[in-house]
Order: C-alpha cells, then structure tokens, then sequence
C-alpha cells in the first residue's frame, strides 16, 4: 500500500539562501556476489560477476535552507544513511544532483573517521586539518573538544584501544567543535551513555541556535520532533512526506502503529507461544487482554495513556481469598512494576464462576519501548498458584510527546531557587 | 586535473599531517624509530655488497658499496612509493569510508613520507663518501653533482607517483594486485641497472633494455651520483616525457576510480 502524500515544498526564490539542494537523487548499489574479486575471474570471465541491482535511493529530491534543521526518518533500509554519505561527498549518486554551499561535518554511523593506530590527540588534529583547520585553529579548540569528550584521560591512547563509547564521544566532540556550516549526523543519539546523549542533544540545540545547518538522522522520533524544524520521511528510497517535523514525525508514527497492529494482531491469533503457563487449575485466566480508554483491545500505548489490563477468570469450584496479579517486565526480563489485589485490598473472601478482572493504569508511567506483561492468580498466601502466565503478553509503548529517557517517567516540576 | 591539483593545494595542510602520520605509524612500535629507515639500506647494501663483490664479481668496481647506493636510493623511492600507495586507500579504510578528502592526498601523503627518507638515506650516503673520501679523495667530487638531484629527483618523483596512482585506484577494485605487484617489483629491481653496471647489458638488447623507464631514470642517478659525469640531456628529456605521462594517465585513471571507492571498500 503506498499513500505517497505529495507536499512540495514552497519553490526558494533565492538560491544564496540554501545550504543543502538535492536534486532527484538516484543510488544503485551493485550486490556482487563477491565484492573485490580477484583478476583471475576477471581474465576468466572476461567481466565482473553477475550482479543484481538494488536501488538504496529512488529520486530523492529535497532543499535545506541555511540554519534549518533537518531530520531524516524511516524504517530501517529506508536510505537515510546513504543519502547523508551522498551529502557527504562520500558515495556519488548514479544519477541526480546535489549542491552543497559550505563546509561540511559529518558523523556517519558509527563514528568519524579515526586513524585506529593514531592516539586521540593525533586524531583530533588530523581530523581538523581533514575539515580543513589549520594547526593553530585546532589548537584553540582542542582543550574544548577534549574536555567536551572527557576523554582528557585517554587522548594519549591509540584510540584502536578505545570502547565504542568513547569513539563515538571524540567523533561527536571533534565535528561538532570544528565550526561547520553544515553537520550531518547520523544515529548518534542512539549510542554512547545517557548523560552523553543528554549532552550531545544540548551541544545541537547551541549548533541550532548559532544557525549551523543540521541534517539529523535518528530513530528517537521525540527528540527529532522536538529539535527539527523540518523533517522528511523516507520509504524505500522515496520521500513519502516531507514539511514540518512535529507533522512528519507524527505521519511516520501512525504508519509504524498502523502497520505494527497489523502485525500484531496477526501473531496473537497464531496463538501467544511466548513465556510460560502453569497452575493448579481450579480457577483459570481464560482470556487476557490490555485495554485502551475507550475499551479497545491494543498493543501500542503512547506514554502517559490510560491502560487497562482485563482478565477473565473461570472457576470451576468456589475459590476461597484468591489474589489476582500482575506484572510488567522489559524486553530482557527486568521487572520494571508488579503488583497484586492483596496489595491494593481488595480480597473477595469467595469466588467462583466466570467474571473479569481489571487493573487500570491512569496514565502509563513507562517511555518507549517494549514490554512484557506477566499475570496470574494464586491463593491469599501466594503459596499455591491456580493460573499463572509468565511473561506472556507484549504490548509497545511509544513516547512521541516525550524526550525522557530510560523506562518509566518520574513525575516531578523543576524549580530554581536563587539565593 | 588541474581543479584537482588546486584541491590537493587547499587540502596541503592535511596532506602534511598524512604524511607525518605515515612516518609516526610506521615507527611508533618499533624502539629504534627512525633509524629503520637507514637501517634498511645500509643492510641491503651489505647484503648485495657480500654477494656480488665477493661471492659473483659482475666487473671490477670500484667501492662497490657506494655504486650500489646510488642505485638503491633512486630504486627504494619508487619501490616504497608504489608498494605503500598501493596499500594506502585499504589500509586507511576507517578514514574513506567517513570522511571526504581529496583520496590522491593517500598516495601522495605516502611518496612525501618517502621522500623524506630518501633525504635521510641521501645524508647517509654521504657519510658514506665522506669515510671513502679519506682514501680517495676523487669521490669527493659527487657533492659537485649533488644540484643534478633537482633536476633528477622531480623526474623519478612524477613517473613513482603516476605509478603509483595508477595501481592504488586498481587495488580498490582488485585485491590481489598487491600480490602480484610484489613480483612484478622483483623482475623491476633485476631489470634495472642497480646491482650491476650498465656495460654488462650485451649491445644488442640495450634498445629493449630501455623500454624500462625506470632503467633511465636509475642510470641517470647512478652516472651523476657514482660515475660523476652529468647525465646527457636527450636521456634527462626523455625520462621527463615518460615521468609526465606516467603521472597524467596514472592521475587520469585515479580520478576516474576515486569517486567510487568507498564503496567498494
Ligand atoms: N555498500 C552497500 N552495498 C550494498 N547495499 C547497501 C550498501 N549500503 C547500503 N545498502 C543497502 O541500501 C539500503 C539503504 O541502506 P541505508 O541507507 O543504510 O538505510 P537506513 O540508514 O535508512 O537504515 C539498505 O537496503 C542496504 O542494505
Ligand atoms: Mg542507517
């Protein structure tokens, strides 16, 4: 199913005003069956191998005014990465145009380009003078990018010897302090610590507000959201939507949730063959579902939400005290909240037949990610389990309208008192 | 070609930085650092001086020693200058495949590190004359022909860096061109006049014998650092035209590669 939306973006009257103009951007990229082959094949065959040709970039065709910052969004294999290369002057495009007024920056994936044998001061010189510093410029700057990596420590250390943490701060310290026009960014608040992240996130927002232009490609869709002003949503090598970020940021969420219920709902009815059921039987959880507000059955939640987990129960005998719980874990299995009606209060001293139960969660505290949810019911000790499915049940939660980072959202104010 | 060259100029700050990376690299892990450098011909000088002054006699020759330096100096530019540029796209893969720079700066970078050691092995050669010049004193007439060097050194530094140009952009494409370059190198340095004296070479092969433009341009050293007669000038021009084409198609072909080469990295 394509919806391609096409929004043009208003025709720029004056062209001194662009820092970025690509022009229907084609790439192939060549899958050989064997990328350098040897010149013995080539004698032999007479040609390179058989190759298919994949096509990364379809007629990519957008515009960057100078100051603007621009996200780059889409699935995985979508091409954003290599429509920033191709705007790093890194891979050349098969077809298609792209102009670039100023000096360009660009972390790719993964860090800058280091010399692995070079320590961190080498390479924070060498990659200066690659961005087209002179030794005396890197040399004003260099105690800000070092202190900004905190890798004061270190920067005598071949960075070969470095974690992939550290890689990625120097990379992040050297492009961002070189003074660019333009600075492309790719994933980068994906990786390093948080408290790193958090940093890098401010250092952009100055670069934002110095007018460098920023071409930011990122899966934490909030956080482009927030500091983007313009966004393109890249699908298969097409733009499907390009405009305001909020608006294609939220485009781009709906079609993930949309095409995720999809999928979901397809893997619940091939039966929940995840985790773990066991229990003694006399009372059993015939059906489990999480609920929205309006009662509907689903599995993505924004953060901040209400969710209701419903379970039906069935008793074949008169169930004395039992306690109904439940729990939610992460992905990897932490136990992230749990809790039971003992808990809360509310024992009913018998039950039997059929009826549900329900825990409603006013506003769902967890940020985005996945999660697991385990419930059960046991007896008034927690000795003797009647019904217990662990770990069971998936739900997503997205925090578009979030920036917080880790798994739940502490609530609270910020407040500054001056003395 | 000439907007490239501009380009290289911009980027001469870096070019410097590449350069003395190379020299750091390659002697950062070793205790004696620099001095391999001088080690390394001194004792292939050693090696071929045991081997051919005494074991095969090709001629009489006179210091033989300083007769195989004046070839070996020429000969170990170009052989470092191919081998290293060749390697040099690969090996700086992580810096390709992230940033954009001008690529021919890898191989230039390289043959400017080389160049540097060819100084030092120059000052080491002279020592070298200077001992001899305690007995005879005649060989201290090569430091008269020492200005020939400006004339003859950019010659042997277009033609070993077109080459080189030539057969980094190719290795991109076709790894084992770095194997196979090893042994074209080794039937070069026997088909070049270093080990032996040009006399040697029967009258009637000398025509195909300077098909190798490398054997001009080695000779050309050789006459002014060792036989001390200035090199005629038909050779000297004749060595100039092969060193610029050399270096335009080896550049030409380059350029042509270089734009894809992070992908094929
Ligand atoms: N060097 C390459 N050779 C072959 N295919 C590639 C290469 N680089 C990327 N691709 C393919 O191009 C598509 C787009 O990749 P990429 O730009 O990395 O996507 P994104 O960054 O949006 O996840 C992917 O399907 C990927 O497999
Ligand atoms: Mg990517």
């Amino acid at each position: 199913m394509e919806v391609s939306e096409e929004i043009k973006q208003e025709p720029v009257e004056e062209k001194e005003e662009l820092a970025i103009k690509a022009k229907d951007v084609w790439k192939d990229f060549r899958l050989f069956q064997d990328k350098n082959q040897s010149l013995k094949e080539v004698f032999l065959k007479r040609k390179r191998s058989n190759f298919e040709t994949f096509w990364a970039l379809k007629g990519v065709s957008f515009n960057v005014k100078k100051g603007v910052t621009l996200g780059l969004i889409g699935d995985n294999g979508s091409g954003k990465s290599t429509m920033l290369k191709i705007l790093a002057n890194i891979l050349r495009p098969q077809k298609g145009d792209v102009e670039i007024e100023g000096k360009v920056s660009a972390l790719l994936e993964l860090g800058t380009g280091f010399h692995p044998e070079l320590t961190g001061r080498e390479n924070v010189y060498l990659n200066g003078s690659i961005l087209g510093l002179s030794r005396k410029e890197i040399d004003k700057k260099f105690d800000t990018i070092v202190e900004f990596s905190e890798l004061a420590q270190f920067i005598d250390t071949p960075v070969k010897n470095y974690s992939s943490g550290m890689y990625v701060r120097l990379g992040f310290a050297v492009s961002t302090n070189v003074d660019p026009d333009i600075l492309l960014i790719d994933e980068i608040l994906a990786v390093g610590d948080e408290s790193f992240q958090r940093k890098s996130l401010d250092k952009l927002y100055q670069l934002k507000h110095e007018k460098k232009t920023i071409v930011l490609v990122s899966h934490a869709l909030s956080s482009v959201a927030d500091i983007c002003d313009e966004a393109i949503w890249l699908d298969r090598g097409k733009v499907r939507k390009i405009g305001d970020a909020r608006q294609v940021v939220d485009a781009y969420m709906s079609d993930v949730n949309r095409q995720e219920e999809e999928r979901s709902g397809l893997d619940q009815s091939g039966g929940a063959d995840i985790g773990n059921r066991w229990g003694s039987g006399e009372i059993v959880l015939s059906k489990v579902q999480i609920l929205d507000s309006e009662g509907k059955e689903r599995q993505i939640f924004e953060s901040g939400e209400k969710m209701i987990v419903r379970m039906a129960y069935e008793a074949r005998k008169e169930i004395e005290r039992p306690v109904f719980g439940m729990i939610i874990h992460t992905r990897s299995g932490l136990v992230c909240s749990g809790t039971n009606s003992r808990i809360f209060g509310m024992v009913p001293e018998k039950l039997d037949g059929r009826g549900f139960v329900d825990y409603t969660i006013d506003e769902l505290p967890l940020l985005g990610d996945e999660y697991v949810l385990t419930v059960g019911v046991h007896d008034f000790a927690g000795m003797h389990d009647f019904d217990f499915h662990d770990q069971k049940y998936v739900f997503r939660v997205t925090a578009m309208k979030n920036s917080d980072i880790g798994i739940f959202k502490a609530p609270g104010v910020w407040q500054i008192t001056e003395e | 070609m000439i907007s490239h060259l501009k380009d290289v100029f911009i980027y001469k700050e870096l070019l410097i930085n590449l350069a003395v990376k190379e020299l750091k690299v390659k002697y950062k892990n070793s205790v004696l650092g620099f001095f391999w450098s001088l080690i390394n011909p001194i004792f292939t000088m050693l090696i071929f001086t045991i081997v051919f002054s005494m074991i095969f006699k090709f001629a009489e020759i006179e210091y033989f020693p300083i007769f195989l330096l004046a070839g070996l100096l020429p000969w170990n530019f170009f052989n470092a200058t191919v081998m290293g540029g060749t390697e040099s796209i690969i090996s700086n893969s992580s810096l390709v495949k992230k940033v954009y720079f001008p690529r021919e700066l890898l191989p230039l970078s390289i043959s400017l590190a080389n160049l540097v050691n060819f100084f030092l092995e120059l000052l080491v050669f002279l020592a070298f004359i200077g001992v001899i010049g305690i007995f005879s004193p005649q060989y201290l007439g090569v430091f008269k022909f020492l200005p020939l060097l400006l004339l003859l050194l950019p010659i042997l530094y277009l033609f070993s860096v077109g080459f080189s140009f030539f057969i980094s952009s190719i290795n991109v494409y076709y790894r084992d061109v770095q194997h196979i370059m090893g042994i074209f190198m080794m039937a070069l340095f026997y088909m070049s006049p270093i080990i032996y004296p040009i006399s040697l070479i029967p009258e009637k092969y000398s025509g195909i014998y300077y098909i190798n433009p490398l054997a001009s341009i080695i000779l050309s050293f050789k006459n002014t650092l060792y036989w001390m007669e200035a090199p005629q000038l038909n050779w000297i021009a004749y060595s100039f035209l092969i060193a610029i084409i050399f270096f335009i198609a080896g550049y030409a072909i380059f350029l042509r590669l270089e734009p894809d080469f992070a992908e094929e990295l």
